[in-house]
């Protein structure tokens, strides 16, 4: 559940959420469930040729399993907790 | 609509009162109805008038006047809220659907995605109507999510959690399919095994040592 945990930390930073199917949103985090389901607000679709009609869209909710990456704000990673947490997961503790 | 796009699947069966039949095996129970909801695939309404939006714990189906479909939340891959009149000139829900199939394959140019709009007469309730996605979509994670939480079916424990006997069951399955795995011979395999190569359990013989010892010196 790191990534579940380690998500919530970003709530309220802008990501990039890329699919399986090569659409990539960009919003404003505003929640993530124990499924890695995201909810995203204020998007933009990054490559809006491929579906124009997302444009329009405000709000969504992303299938979990669909993600293939989510592209970070740079300041939004604390490396020293996520390496302690990496390892407090590892232990299983 | 001669045919429903992948992902989605015509529901032809309504109950007495011409409302959707869930599958009660599959824990299905209806959450959220709507009524005077239009729907598109693409640009193409699937019918002229109005129907009725079920939101169930399994999929969204929608009923109209003659025809029926639903689309269950695992090829849902992704729904949002749509106000702006350019991209269509009402409010509304806008989905994208995938086959279950081609779901997960990724890096796949040919996976068919259908874009599917549900257009409420009562544009107000458009909120609650994302809001009932949401949470029913939730309950939907595909079979094989690897659900950590509790330490089910990981061999992964320390020394206090062993002590404090986590993962007892797990261990001891563990160590049954372990023991199951070490096929100990019996007795009457060691004769078999020296019957057939009798100079099996003698010590390599030591002259040969010897000679290589000599013959490297």
């Amino acid at each position: 559940m790191l990534f579940y945990s380690y998500f919530k930390t970003l709530v309220g930073q802008q990501v990039t959420v890329e699919l399986k199917n090569d659409l990539a949103i960009t919003g404003s985090l505003h929640s993530v469930d124990q499924y890695l389901n995201i909810k995203l607000e204020n998007t933009r679709v990054v490559d809006e040729g491929k579906y124009p009609h997302m444009m329009s869209v405000k709000n969504c909710f992303i299938r979990g399993s669909v993600v293939r990456y989510v592209q970070l704000p740079a300041g939004g990673v604390e490396v020293d907790i996520l390496h302690d947490a990496t390892r407090r997961e590892a232990r299983g503790t | 609509m001669e045919e429903l796009p992948a992902g989605v699947e015509a529901v032809s069966n309504r109950d007495g009162s011409g409302s959707l039949i869930v599958n009660a095996d599959d824990e299905e129970e209806i959450k959220y109805v709507m009524p005077n909801v239009s729907v598109l695939f693409g640009q193409e309404p699937v019918e002229a008038t109005a129907g009725t939006v079920y939101v169930t714990t399994r999929r969204v189906a929608w009923l109209g006047e003659s025809q029926g479909f639903g689309v269950t939340f695992r090829s849902i891959t992704m729904h949002a809220i749509s106000r702006d009149p350019e991209a269509h000139s009402q409010p509304c829900i806008y989905t994208q659907v995938e086959s279950p199939e081609s779901l997960g394959i990724g890096d796949d140019e040919d996976i068919e995605v259908t874009e599917m709009r549900l257009i409420p007469g009562d544009s107000e309730k458009l909120d609650e109507l994302f809001r009932w996605l949401c949470d029913c979509a939730a309950l939907n994670p595909d079979p094989d999510f690897d659900d950590q939480e509790d330490g089910a079916g990981e061999f992964y424990f320390d020394e206090e959690e062993i002590i404090n006997g986590v993962g007892a069951e797990d261990r001891a399955n563990m160590l049954d399919r372990f023991d199951a795995m070490l096929e100990m011979p019996t007795a009457g395999d060691f004769d078999q095994l020296i019957s057939e190569d009798p100079g099996r359990f003698e010590d390599e013989d030591e002259g040969v040592v010897d000679d290589r010892m000599s013959n490297g010196a």
